[in-house]
């Protein structure tokens, strides 16, 4: 099971709203538990969803700098029930942004009908740039690696219709093996040392720290 | 990954309280996204895990009535603490109120002591077959229901045909769901004597088992 | 400008949906964090509805000044000093604080912080508004 709880976004404004897509398949495997012989989307799921764009939304406006979770999720209602072959359209509009924290409200439709909404509450984890106040949740290549596949920079745009680029952040810094050249480029591994010290391949040039491993 | 929130169901009353563990390994395939840097239990898996424990309650409570027992409503689910790999969380369940079909619950699931999460639900119990029936029937305007009624069902399908043969089909749906959850409850209670599992306090409202072994709906509403 | 009984039932429905309490449990008596068990994340939901339900603006550490109680020339050995009593008085006029000034120990600001004090200080904004 992958965490990716929402597919793409179809709308993504700095600062104040979202649209995203999620599509339910039986290929997805927490269908076939849930429930056996009728699958149908949990909610706690369809939340995760809501959460992942709202989080989404206010981690791009602090220009994905900050540590965002989920706080509390002050409210959550469902309707009827979503099935296989059907589309989720997750609608997050922000309502607060503060410096100890942000919400939103999300509703969830398939087609007209609606099947959940939400009032979210987001907890902010701390500035990078001033000593984050918590642990690191992801490395900068994963989070882009995210926001490329959700389609955050093919349709998102500030509040003035500027579209939103990758290169306006500081992901890239710590990136690719695009930015940094291909291996070949790079030398051998047995030059760089081995896969065991280094970690996988298709991570950045790993920097020493400790290989993640559930520190908390 | 299978869905299964709970490892072991430790003790429970009817209609009363319930608690259960979760067990949080590094081999749980969800865990190297979230996150890549700090694998911890999702927030909305400790909902799950309460949502469940909630559902195993009313379940066991009310001897499998019902096939479907999912979340109608959540409420001030605040996450206070993380839940790292190589750690239990223990949810602990409590019955507020029964309200027809609606079940209110409080929850807290803690890991050493310390609490993690906390919050009400609102879990909706039905049955495929009844929810059909009933919607059969309020279509029609009639108190029987014939053949190639149109009319959303509760999963949002465009057209539902209620006839006998299609509530049947329905009733066998929802057997099959109880029969695989038994087989889930048996897992997840080994510890707790089984003659709990078995004996129910049935009530007036419920299904109950036709001869034939499969359930039939009951003339009221849930 | 509401009466206080209608301060008080807006502010009682703002916490009973934010804190998933029941109605009856939310006296003017109460204490936020003691009796109600608010916490941090809490605190953001209770300020979103109240500015919703008032139509005010809530700065951050306008309800609760952690500003003061996390700062050094105000709190030594956990305690909070006179200086710090004084600013306390001078940011939170609304709030009764001579229980705390008589143990002025910083975890107890926010175990004493009761549901009448959050009805002052919306009196208080909507008054200064």
């Amino acid at each position: 099971m992958r965490w990716f709880w929402i597919d793409r976004f179809t709308e993504f404004v700095s600062g104040e709203r979202a649209t995203a897509l999620k599509c339910v398949s039986l290929g997805e495997d927490h269908l076939h538990d849930h429930l056996p012989g009728y699958p149908m989307m949990p909610g706690s799921l369809v939340t995760e969803g809501m959460a992942q764009a709202g989080g989404l939304l206010v981690s791009e406006y602090y220009g994905f700098n900050e540590l965002v979770v989920l706080g509390k999720i002050s409210q959550a209602r469902f309707h009827g029930r979503v099935r296989p072959g059907q589309t989720m359209t997750y609608q997050i509009e922000v309502d607060t942004l503060r410096p100890d924290g942000a919400a939103v409200t999300a509703t969830a439709q398939v087609g007209e009908k609606c099947h959940a909404t939400a009032q979210l509450f987001f907890a902010r984890m701390g500035d990078a740039s001033q000593q984050p106040r918590g642990p690191r949740l992801f490395r900068n290549h994963n989070l882009l690696n995210w926001l490329n596949l959700v389609g955050v920079f093919e349709v998102g745009v500030r509040p003035d219709g500027t579209r939103l680029r990758s290169s306006d952040y500081s992901l890239a810094e710590r990136g690719s093996l695009a930015e940094r050249g291909s291996l070949a480029e790079r030398g051998s591994l047995a030059e760089r040392g081995s896969l065991a010290e280094r970690g996988p391949l298709d991570e950045a040039l790993p920097d020493k720290e400790a290989p993640c491993a559930g520190a908390s | 990954m299978r869905f299964w929130l709970l490892d072991r169901i430790c003790s429970y009353e009817a209609d009363t309280e319930l608690t259960a563990i979760k067990n949080v390994s590094l081999t749980e395939d969800y865990l190297a996204d979230h996150f890549p840097e700090f694998p911890v239990l999702p927030g909305v898996f400790m909902l799950e895990a309460a949502t469940q424990a909630s559902a195993w309650l009313v379940r066991l409570s009310e001897n499998f009535a019902h096939s479907i027992v999912v979340l109608h409503e959540a409420k001030a689910v605040k996450f206070a603490n993380f839940v790292t790999p190589g750690h239990t969380l223990r949810i602990c369940v409590k019955q507020l109120k029964r309200d027809g079909n609606l079940v209110h619950t409080r929850f807290q699931g803690e890991v050493e002591g310390r609490t993690c999460v906390s919050g009400r639900l609102v879990l909706e119990c039905s049955n495929l077959a009844e929810d059909h029936r009933w919607n059969g029937i309020l279509a029609s305007g009639s108190n029987s229901s014939g053949p190639n009624i149109n009319r959303p069902s509760g999963d949002g399908s465009a057209e539902v045909d209620c006839g006998a043969e299609r509530l049947a089909e329905y009733a066998r749906t929802d057997q099959n769901m109880i029969d695989a959850l038994r087989i889930q409850a048996r897992i997840l209670t080994k510890n707790i004597p089984t003659n709990i599992l078995t004996k129910g306090e049935p009530r007036g409202n419920l299904p109950t088992k036709s001869s034939n072994g499969i359930h039939v709906a009951s003339e009221q509403p849930n | 400008m509401p009466s206080q009984e209608e301060i008080f039932e807006k502010v009682r429905e703002a916490l009973v949906d934010a804190l998933g309490v029941e109605d009856d449990e939310v006296t003017p008596e109460a204490t936020l964090q003691g009796d109600l068990d608010a916490e941090s994340i809490d605190f953001l939901d209770i300020v979103f509805r109240l500015e919703k339900s008032f139509d005010i603006k809530i700065e951050r550490g306008e309800l609760f000044p952690e500003d003061i109680l996390t700062d050094a020339e105000y709190v030594q050995d956990g305690k909070v000093n006179e200086a710090g009593i004084a600013k306390l008085k001078e940011r939170m006029p609304f709030a009764d604080l001579s229980k705390f000034e008589a143990d002025p120990v910083v975890q107890n600001l926010g175990q004493q912080l009761t549901v009448r004090d959050m009805c002052r200080f919306v009196e208080h904004k909507l008054a200064t508004a």
